[in-house]
């Protein structure tokens, strides 16, 4: 998730060291035009500066482009925790009556083109799985509504060949449609081999992924929902509810308008700035 | 001008829901409709809204007397313009028929197909709300 305390103190570290490096030139280049004996008893500190300029200017032109590109990477942190209230605010509509859990969840997904690592690996020798590469194209997930599960290293395939697309996010991505899919077995009960196989099969998730999953005790939604999410036009990610119980989402009525209501507008505005 | 007419977009968008339980996009439905003359032309548009409205349009094709206004960037159909200066508000229903029929002809054109879904939810907003656009025209003429 983008919202965590390390992601927020590295974002404001690269803003101070922007800042200090965009001063550092600033006083550099002032001082290189500046007469040394003007500034007794530190005359000897201003020749050294003047003297050693060259890479004391490149080093902090480096440092500003540094900081600014972690900036770009990482988002503001203010932008992550706005995002994260309207989806916790979604979720009261959606779920109505469930508390903010681990079983009832909404979830906001980035389509990236690139990621550096999986996990579980897909494959025994390459992580991305085999005929996959890093640049496949997968769905990231950025933002999670409630406080738990969210050190979750989920990824769902997103290719070009959307055949292939993984999970109901990856076929939302692909359909560019919203995609229900309910009553899926409750594998927390019954993982049999029938109940896996069907479930994989409705959910268009791998069933190794769905065992992994059992053997580690994750959660296994019985209920899930699939919203495609456009950011200044573009194809941006997809929303996705998941919920426990057997049918706890509703597909239209109010749910739908609060959802047009809360969030289209609101991630198209606020998501332009990450 | 007319005012907007908004409608319950969630049983809109149901009516094409397919066998794999998959729904439109929130963002192909539109959430409301008006009628309008153009000051300039005197032709009368029909206007969709949509969740992000500010998007530029530009002609896409015409048929039947109606031209097709889409988004520049997602090509969603936005407006759609009678070539009939000063239409008469007894003749509107079945300017709109015709626009709706205009729609079923192009969106069958290679550049408008990936937003075949979007032209059918709004070819069912004129099959809906046909009349109420007439009479929407017809009242605000008399004003």
């Amino acid at each position: 998730m983008r919202r965590h305390p390390l992601r927020t103190f590295a974002y404001y570290s690269a803003s101070v060291l922007r800042a200090v490096a965009v001063v550092t030139i600033a006083v550099v280049g002032i001082l290189l035009k500046a007469d040394a004996g003007d500034f007794v008893p530190l005359d000897k500190w201003v020749q050294a500066i003047q003297h050693q300029a060259w890479w004391i200017v490149l080093a902090s032109a480096g440092v500003s482009f540094g900081g600014g590109q972690v900036r770009k990477a990482l988002g503001p942190p203010w932008v992550w925790a706005s995002v994260e209230s309207v989806l916790e605010r979604f979720h009261t509509v959606a779920f109505p009556g469930e508390a903010l859990s681990h079983e009832y969840r909404v979830t906001l997904f980035k389509h990236k083109r690139f990621v550096w690592w999986v996990w579980p690996w897909r494959s025994r020798v390459w992580p991305w799985g085999l005929g996959r590469a890093p640049w496949s194209g997968w769905l990231v997930p950025v933002a999670r509504s409630g406080h738990t599960t969210r050190s979750t290293n989920v990824l769902f395939l997103a290719p070009d060949d959307a055949l292939n697309a993984e999970g109901v996010a990856g076929q939302t991505w692909a359909l560019w449609k919203r995609i229900l899919v309910k009553d899926l077995p409750d594998l927390s009960a019954d993982a049999s081999d029938a109940n896996v196989k069907d479930y994989a099969s409705r959910a268009r998730v791998p069933e190794w992924w769905l065992r992994y999953r059992i053997r580690k005790r994750k959660v296994c939604p019985c209920c899930l929902c699939g919203i495609p999410v456009e950011v200044n036009r573009g194809k941006w990610g997809v929303i996705i509810l998941d919920g426990k119980a057997p049918a706890p989402i509703p597909e239209e009525g109010h749910f739908y308008k609060a959802y047009l209501d809360l969030i289209p507008f609101f991630l198209d505005q606020i998501l332009r700035k990450v | 001008m007319s005012a907007w007419m908004y409608f319950d977009e969630s049983g809109l968008a149901s009516g094409y829901t397919d066998a794999s339980g998959s729904f439109p996009s929130p963002y192909d439905a539109p959430r409301a409709v008006r009628i309008e003359r153009d000051p300039h032309s005197g032709r009368t548009q029909i206007v969709f809204l949509y969740v992000l409205p500010d998007e530029p349009v530009v002609p896409a094709a015409e048929a039947r007397g109606v031209c097709l206004y889409v988004g520049k960037d997602t090509a969603r159909l936005y407006r759609l313009e009678m070539n009939v200066p000063s239409l008469r508000p007894q003749d509107c229903l079945s300017r709109v028929r015709d626009a709706a029929a205009a729609i079923d002809e192009l969106s069958h054109m290679e550049k408008l197909t990936r937003r075949w879904e979007n032209y059918k939810l709004a070819r069912n907003v004129l099959d809906v709300k046909g009349s109420a656009l007439s009479d929407a025209l017809a009242s605000s003429e008399r004003r």
